[in-house]
This record gives structure tokens, sequence and C-alpha cells, in this order.
């Protein structure tokens, strides 16, 4: 994955509902969503108040629970869908999408 | 059995000789069925495994604090949250309550299920996630039924044995080098398998990677296992095992040696004290410190303290801990450094150039919640040393020191309070005497002041070539450090293993450096070092090294130097 395709990976999407703040951001770690990143981004998730919900394709996983998160099947190049509501909710989400760029 | 030579794949280097030791395969997991009434018994039963198995993992940790700090803690952090999440709990009760199985059962489908589940494309991925998926249905197993061998083998079996085994979790490589096993063989998985990068960290030798190996070895013979090549050599002859042996031993007794004098002061031969202490990264490293000749810490690196963890830990806990680690070193000096995180780290951001961002003091400064919770657990503890990292100018010593100062009033103390700084960074080598007015004492970090003055990344392989120790600006820096430190009356420190380097201490000496502070395992060897050294030698020797303009040459003339010492020890 070239740096240049990560620049615009967080793309805000606008929140149907009130309260949510979400993004789109695209996997670049070479074997996806593995345990590593998964425990990670779980791990920093837990640090935050917020709700964290996160969606690829049409699965949706919590983003607290490194199973659940493992269990999407991210593989590198998927969307990530990321939610969060609550209290920071707006910081939480911006720390989880550059997590996942960093890759 | 005969002699022969099994290749392998080099997984963790070292050598280990002995009789091999078979461990059976697992057997298999016990299957019934559960009637209504048992339900509620199994589920505790499965409860009381995850929390075993919790406790397990935290003891293992505690037992090697050094690898609380590496990467492959990393992984086992990630088995722990695993272990922890609440839908493993949840599907293996799932099973348990509708299929009424037994809670071993439970474990062992909710393993293969979430395996399935976990599964990609990608066929070394898949076996990445099942592999750590694995190891936390392992180690229930185990807890559940003591069926798995690790954790219920006695050591009189393992003891000063090569093992040998199909599949190693990365918690069992830690438990077999507790048990004293010198060495293992694993039939699959190579060097990039948890396990092996654990076995690395914890300096066991291990090949992996040899078809049919338990079949070969079914006799237990003796065989030579060489990690460096990745051989295992079984029934070796005379001359091979000679060979092997004195390697192993020349190193074992040169340790030895070491240890017997480590306890004794160091004074170089022309009579000068020169002082050793401790870089401590982990309360639980403090007992073994005198062991290592140490003669106080020198560095207390709190950020292990805050690192894997959701919350920064309270007030009362870090009381608790600095407080322990207070009387475990009694009259001996302990500087404790504030901590030392990079402040995008904390909140997951990932900062262009981390080395140059919101770091250290700066960090502490602007998230001064932290830094206050900390400075009271210290000063309440009865710190009396305290040292601030990575700092650049005069004011953030002095908005620490205000801070401080704030603290100790509310706490209604008077006692006189030691703070220090970091040297790391070019600009606070530069301004020495500036900041001698400030502070009471230096402590020159070396290993990140080498990488900020050379604008280099040691890590960095395509400067392996550029970077090095000998540059001269490194010797004038250091130089100019000392010496105005000197001159303002201010001790100063040297933090970091270029002081146990052969080639670099008679140098450190000679610009007059007394106090060092280190990897307490590199103490002895230090200390030797010291006793073979002249101080006026050094002097003489250094002062020549201020002419000398290319690193070539520097590290010749230390070379020659070290050689006619005969300090035969290499660096690490």
């Amino acid at each position: 994955m070239s740096k240049k395709s990560t620049k615009s990976c967080v793309r805000k999407t606008k929140s149907c509902n009130p309260g949510w703040h979400s993004a789109t951001v695209k996997i670049v770690h070479r074997e996806g969503f593995h345990t590593r990143p998964a425990a990670q981004f779980a791990e920093i998730a837990q640090r935050f108040a917020a709700e964290v919900e996160v969606r690829c394709g049409r699965k949706k996983g919590d983003g607290k629970s490194i199973l659940s998160l493992l269990a999407l099947g991210a593989e590198r190049g998927d969307k990530l869908t990321l939610r969060t509501r609550g209290p920071r909710a707006e910081e939480t989400l911006k720390a989880l999408g550059k997590l996942i760029q960093k890759g | 059995m005969t002699r022969m030579i099994l290749k392998g794949r080099e997984c963790s280097p070292g050598i280990a000789i002995g009789p091999v030791c078979l461990l059976p395969p697992p057997r298999p997991v016990a299957h019934y069925r559960l009637a209504q009434k048992e339900i509620s018994v199994e589920r505790k039963r499965l409860h009381r495994a995850m929390v075993q198995t919790g406790q397990q993992w935290e003891r293992l940790l505690e037992g090697h604090p050094r690898l609380q700090t590496q990467s492959p803690y990393q992984i086992l952090q990630a088995h722990r949250m695993l272990l922890n999440d609440p839908i493993f709990k949840e599907s293996c009760e799932f099973f348990i309550r509708r299929e009424k199985i037994n809670a071993e059962w439970a474990v062992e489908r909710t393993g293969q299920q979430l395996g399935v589940a976990l599964g990609t494309t990608d066929e070394t991925t898949t076996f990445k996630r099942q592999e750590d998926i694995q190891a936390v249905v392992h180690a229930l197993l185990q807890n559940l039924s003591r069926l798995e061998p690790f954790y219920w083998i006695r050591q009189a079996r393992v003891k000063n044995r090569i093992l040998v085994t199909d599949y190693l979790s990365p918690q069992a490589v830690i438990f077999l080098k507790q048990l004293n096993v010198t060495g293992l063989v694993t039939q699959s998985g190579g060097r990039n398998a948890h396990s092996m990068i654990l076995a690395r960290s914890l300096c066991l030798p291990a090949v992996s990677g040899i078809a049919d190996v338990k079949n070969i070895l079914s006799g237990r013979p003796k065989a030579i296992l060489n990690g460096f090549e990745g051989t295992l050599i079984v029934e070796p002859t005379r001359e091979e095992e000679r060979f092997h042996r004195e390697l192993l031993s020349k190193h074992q007794v040169l340790e030895g040696l070491l240890l017997r004098e480590a306890n004794q002061a160091a004074r170089t031969r022309d009579k000068k004290r020169i002082w050793f202490e401790a870089n401590v990264e982990l309360p639980e490293e403090v007992p073994a410190l005198v062991k290592y000749g140490a003669e106080g810490i020198g560095l207390f690196r709190t950020e292990s303290l805050f690192l894997y963890r959701a919350q920064p830990p309270s007030e009362k806990k870090q009381l608790q801990i600095y407080a322990r680690v207070l009387t475990q070193m009694p009259n001996t000096p302990v500087t404790f450094r504030t901590l030392d995180l990079s402040g995008e780290e904390w909140m997951g951001h990932t900062p262009v150039n981390p080395a140059l961002g919101l770091r250290g003091i700066r960090f502490s400064l602007k998230e001064t919640r932290l830094l206050e919770t900390q400075l009271r657990a210290l000063l309440k503890a009865g710190a009396n040393r305290l040292l601030l990292p990575m700092v650049t100018s005069l004011e953030e010593i002095e908005q620490f020191k205000k801070l401080a100062r704030q603290i100790q009033k509310d706490l209604k103390q008077k006692r006189k309070i030691l703070v220090g700084i970091m040297v790391e960074v070019p600009a606070a080598g530069l301004l020495i005497d500036q900041f001698a007015r400030a502070v009471d004492f230096f402590a020159i970090g070396s290993n990140d002041l080498i990488q900020y003055t050379l604008a280099m990344d040691r890590a960095n392989e395509q400067l392996a070539q550029n970077y090095s120790l000998h540059h001269p600006a490194i010797i004038r820096m250091l130089f100019q450090i000392v010496q105005n430190a000197l001159k303002a009356k201010r001790p100063v420190y040297l933090c970091g293993e270029l002081g146990a380097d052969p080639l670099f201490l008679p140098v450190l000496l000679g610009m007059g450096l007394t106090h060092f502070s280190m990897n307490p395992l590199s103490i002895p060897r230090a200390k030797k070092m010291v006793r073979l050294l002249s101080a006026k030698e050094c002097r003489r020797r250094s002062r020549q090294l201020l002419q000398v303009s290319r690193a070539g040459a520097i590290e010749k003339i230390l070379k020659s130097f070290a050689f006619k010492l005969d300090t035969p020890w290499r660096a690490g």
C-alpha cells in the first residue's frame, strides 16, 4: 500500500443518527486486522468512555472487544466504518481512525 | 541410536547439551453431556479456570520483568485480552447451557468456532490468528482438567534437558524457562511464531521445523542443540561434545567470576572510586539488583506503570509501588524519572515524527494531571531524587519546580528534593552551564543523545554503515557536557549501555565521569573493566581523541587501547 492512497482514507460520512460520529478508513496493514493490531485497537478504545462500533461490509462489531474485531475478518484493503457516541466521541474517532491508517 | 545431524530452522541462538525429553502429545479432550443440575457447577468450573489462567499469566510475567517492556509482551497482552473478552466467555457458557456439554468440550468448540469465524483467505494470517486463539484454549484446558502437560510437569523431569514437542504456546515457553529447560525443539512453527519470539527474548536456544523429530528421538538420546545454526546433533561424538561444551562453559565461567566480584566497590588501578547504579524499568527487578552489585538506582523509568493499561494508575497504586522500591533500596540513592511517554501515542495518534514530538517533560507539562498525580505519589513515598526526561529549555525546569513546590506545600512537606535532568538532546548538552544553576544533577541519556546528535535512528538499516558511536561529534559532545557539569560542581551520571562498552568505558572515565547507571546485568562486567583501568592513563588518552577527526581513526585508537588493557569482553 503506497503512502499516497492512505492520505485520503479517512472520510467523514454524514451521520444519520444524532450523537454518532462516524468515519470510514481503509486497512493498510499487510496482514489485515490481525491479533496485535486488533488488541491495540481494543485497548485504546477501552481507554475512552465513548461507545465504539465498527462495521466491515455487513458485519458489525464492538470496538472494545478484541474477538468481535477479529470476527469482522477485515483484510488489507477492506474499508472499516467506525462510529462513536458519548463523551469525547470525536476525539475517540480520530484516535482510532489514525491507528488503523498507521497499519 | 547412531550419530546424525538434523537440520532445522534456527529460531533462538545459543547452545544446549544434554538428554532430550519428549513431551507426550496432549490427551484427547474429554467429552460428556451434563445433567440439568450440573450446569451451574460446570459454569463455575469454567469461571474458575478463566481466573486461574489469568493469574498464571500474570505470574509468568512477574518472573521476567524485562519481558514486560518488549514487543513479545504485546502478544501476551493480546492473549489476555482474548481471555477476558466477554464474547469468549459467553460463547463457552452458551455451549454449556444450551448443549449441556462439559466445560472442556465447550472451550474446545468455542475455539473451533472462533477459529473458523476468524479465518481469512490468507493462510498465514489465519494460522497466526488461530495460534492466538489456541493459546487461550490450551491454557484453559490445562486448568480445567490438567490434561495438557505443561503446568503440571515436575521440574525434575525436564530440568537441564532439551525439550522436544509438537506445539508450544508462548506462555509455555516462559514456564519451561522457569523449570530450567535448556533448549527447545519443535516440529512445526517457524522463526516468527510467537513462541519463538519469546524464546529469543528469554535467551532460550531453540530450533524448529525438524520433520518427524519425535520419532527419530524416541530413544531419548543425548543431543546438542545449536541454536546459532539451527542444528540438532543426535548422539554427538566426544569431539563434538567437547567443542560445544567448551564454548558453553567459557561463557558461563566468565559470568560466574564476574558476579562474585560484583558486590565490591569498583576502583581503578590508581584507586579512583567509580559508582555503578542500575537502570530499572519495573519494581519487580529491584530485589535482584544487589546481586549484580548495583549501588543504587540511577534511573527508575516510570513509563511501564502507564503502558498497557486502560487507565493511568491511581495515586494510591503509584504510592505503593514507589514506597516499596524505596524500602527495598535503603541507604542508597534512588532516582525516579518522571514519566517519559509520547503524548501522541498515549491517545492513539500516530505522530509524523515521534522522536521529535510531544515527548517526556513536554507531554508531562501539557497533560499536568498525569504529572501531578505522579509527583504527589512520589513525594508522599519519600522520593528525594527526581529526574526530568527530554528537557530542552530552562522554562521547563522552572515550570516543573514550581509545580513540585506547590505540591510539597499542599502536602506540608519541607524537605529538600534534588531535581536533575536528562541530557538527551543536543540543546541541553550545549546549555549545561546555564542549567546547572537550576538543577542539582545531570544524567546523560547516551542512546538518545547519540541519535539526536547524529540525526540517525540506530534501528534504521539503511544507516547501519553511517551510524557510529565513535563519531567525533559524539566524543566532543560528551566531553563538553561532562566538563561543564563538573566545572559547575554538579554530579553527572551516564545512563545507558555505553558505559558497559569495553571500547568506550576508558574514554568515559578519561572525561572524568565517576557515576554510571546501566542495565543491572552489565554492571559486573563494567566493574571488572574499571578495575583493570588506570584513571590517569584514561585521561591522557581521551584528551588525544579530541584532536581526531574521523570515526574510523577514533575506533582504531579505542581498539588498540582496549587491546593493551586486555579487556576481551565484547559489548552486549
